[in-house]
């Protein structure tokens, strides 16, 4: 019968598969009091991180009365939902939300087309010094933001996108696809090449090659 | 994932007999075309990173508060910074800052991740561990100046809920002014940088661990190893690319950081929590001495790209060492 030839714990006398799981399931089993003790610290580790959290949580239903009154260790004597409903109409949470969904959606979306463009002449095109070209982008993520601060806010003051979202969005591609050039090169520069050979003997050209093949490939379905 | 590896991907098999041609993977196309994909990334690039920065080293030749023209002075920001006590404080905090989230986060990290994995997930079932992991990880998934203000309403002095749990169990003496006294607030904020950054190295070090095939453990268990030595011998070696990025990345933001001490204590009390990114904000907007923050701004540049190199350059050795055995 296949059913007991393959049942680990029956033919445990052979073979390294069978004697692995069932040492496997054997230590599963046995636990003891240092494993318990060792459970017992992660999980107050746990706690320790987690507390803030549950902090914030509780005191977010009290009235200001109830935590002048008890403090923030206590639980809300009654759920209080002023305060949500004050923030949210004070700072026009809606609209605070509607622009981090804009922008990062925008960059998202650009981010990724640079890095792509990047990375398909870095890693298939093999631009000559292209180790020295990524260090060069990387460097938008080594720098420390106040070296931009003074420059940005002058250049984009004069070309009068000083307050708005786009000047935002541009220095965060930038930013954002310096990662992602770095990722992609590294992933194109081990594409394979017989899907390029076939896709370019069949005439197609590179533009054609880069959003038909490589960009389809290169997108997790 | 290294910048060497970008370089360091296969090369193109020499065109027999002759010199190796420089090839594209496409065949027939050559990679000096392929520069024209570049334009848009190097365009904007050039705008946002180099411009600013070549005009950020130019300023620190300069004495510019932001509405006469720059005027040229040579070194003397320079002079000045090497003899500010200010900017060497700032730098030996960036010290600390290093230890709060690098040295304690990685170590920990590890072994906490080697637990993780090793111990809990084995003997008390993989739900377990990766449930934990994401209590670890919660705090990377607030934005740094959000973790700070939560943290700020924990320990202020009256009514933070810190000094409120240190009375209830009979501490109360311990109680302090956590962030308003130049003792303990440094330690303060180098708790804070631990708890935000503890769990960045226990996710990517248990993704990691993955790889670990479990037959090394269980060869060197039957050989009489102890955990420690298994740690040692079989952990850290194998997931070593993972410890280089988590450090390196990790350094490269606690040289960085801003957001914390910008909500927390403003560089306070005194310089005792200054870092360099905030006294460059401080001057650069508060003294609106532009010249002197683009200085300072400058030189933590300077040390980033410094330190960066020195990590990747020592990386490829270790891994070059490690081919050759």
């Amino acid at each position: 019968m296949t059913s007991t030839i393959l049942d680990p714990a029956t033919t445990a006398v052979t073979g390294p598969p069978a004697r692995q799981s069932r040492k496997r399931r054997s230590s599963t089993t046995r636990k003891t009091f240092g494993d318990w003790m060792i459970l017992l610290v992660a999980v107050l580790i746990g706690l320790l991180i987690a507390v803030p959290f549950f902090l914030i949580l509780i005191n977010s239903f009290k009235s200001p009365a109830d935590y002048n009154a008890a403090g923030p260790l206590t639980l809300p004597t009654d759920l209080y939902f002023d305060g949500m409903i004050n923030f949210w109409e004070r700072v026009n949470f809606p609209e605070k939300l509607w622009n981090s969904f804009f922008i990062s959606s925008v960059v998202a979306i650009l981010a990724v087309v640079i890095s792509l463009l990047n990375a398909f002449a870095l890693g298939i095109g093999r631009v000559r010094g292209r180790t020295w070209i990524v260090l060069l982008i990387l460097l938008a993520n080594m720098l420390p933001q106040e070296v931009l601060l003074y420059p940005l806010y002058f250049m984009f003051k004069t070309v009068g996108l000083y307050d708005n979202q786009w000047a935002v969005i541009i220095i965060f591609v930038v930013i954002q696809s310096a990662f992602g050039t770095y990722l992609l090169a590294s992933v194109l520069g081990t594409f394979p090449k017989e899907i390029l050979e076939a896709a370019s003997l069949d005439g197609a050209s590179r533009w054609t090659i880069l959003y038909r093949v490589v960009y389809p490939i290169t997108n997790p379905p | 994932m290294t910048t060497a590896s970008v370089a360091d991907a296969p090369v193109d098999a020499p065109a027999a007999g002759n010199k190796p041609v420089r090839q594209s993977l496409i065949p027939g196309s050559n990679p000096k075309t392929f520069w024209i994909y570049l334009i848009p990334g190097l365009a904007l690039l050039t705008l946002i990173i180099v411009v600013p920065l070549v005009w950020n080293i130019y300023l620190t030749f300069t004495d510019y508060r932001g509405i006469k023209p720059p005027e040229w002075v040579g070194l003397e920001n320079w002079v000045k910074l090497a003899g500010d006590t200010t900017f060497w404080t700032s730098f030996s905090n960036s010290i600390a800052m290093i230890v709060a989230m690098v040295v304690v986060p990685t170590l920990l990290g590890l072994v906490l991740a080697a637990m993780l994995f090793d111990l809990i997930g084995k003997k008390f079932g993989g739900k377990i561990a990766s449930f934990l992991r994401a209590t670890y990880y919660l705090p990377q998934i607030l934005p740094g100046v959000v973790a700070a203000i939560v943290i700020g309403w924990i320990l202020r002095p009256q009514n933070g809920a810190l000094n409120q749990v240190l009375e209830g169990i009979g501490l109360g003496g311990l109680a302090q002014n956590w962030l308003g006294d130049p003792d303990t607030a440094l330690p303060s904020i180098m708790v804070i940088m631990i708890w935000v950054q503890l769990g960045y190295p226990i996710v990517i070090f248990m993704a990691a661990l993955q790889r670990v095939d479990p037959e090394l453990y269980e060869a060197a268990e039957l050989d009489g190893a102890n955990w420690i030595q298994r740690f040692r011998a079989i952990t850290v070696s194998i997931i070593r690319p993972e410890i280089f990025v988590v450090t390196l990345t990790c350094t490269i933001a606690a040289l960085k950081v801003f957001g914390p001490i910008y909500t927390l204590t403003g560089g306070g009390p005194g310089t005792s929590t200054i870092v360099p990114a905030y006294y460059a904000y401080s001057e650069f907007f508060q003294s609106q001495q532009v010249g002197y923050g683009a200085t300072i701004a400058t030189a933590l540049t300077i040390v980033i790209a410094a330190v960066s190199v020195v990590f990747l350059l020592a990386q490829t050795r270790l891994e070059r060492q490690e081919e050759e055995r």
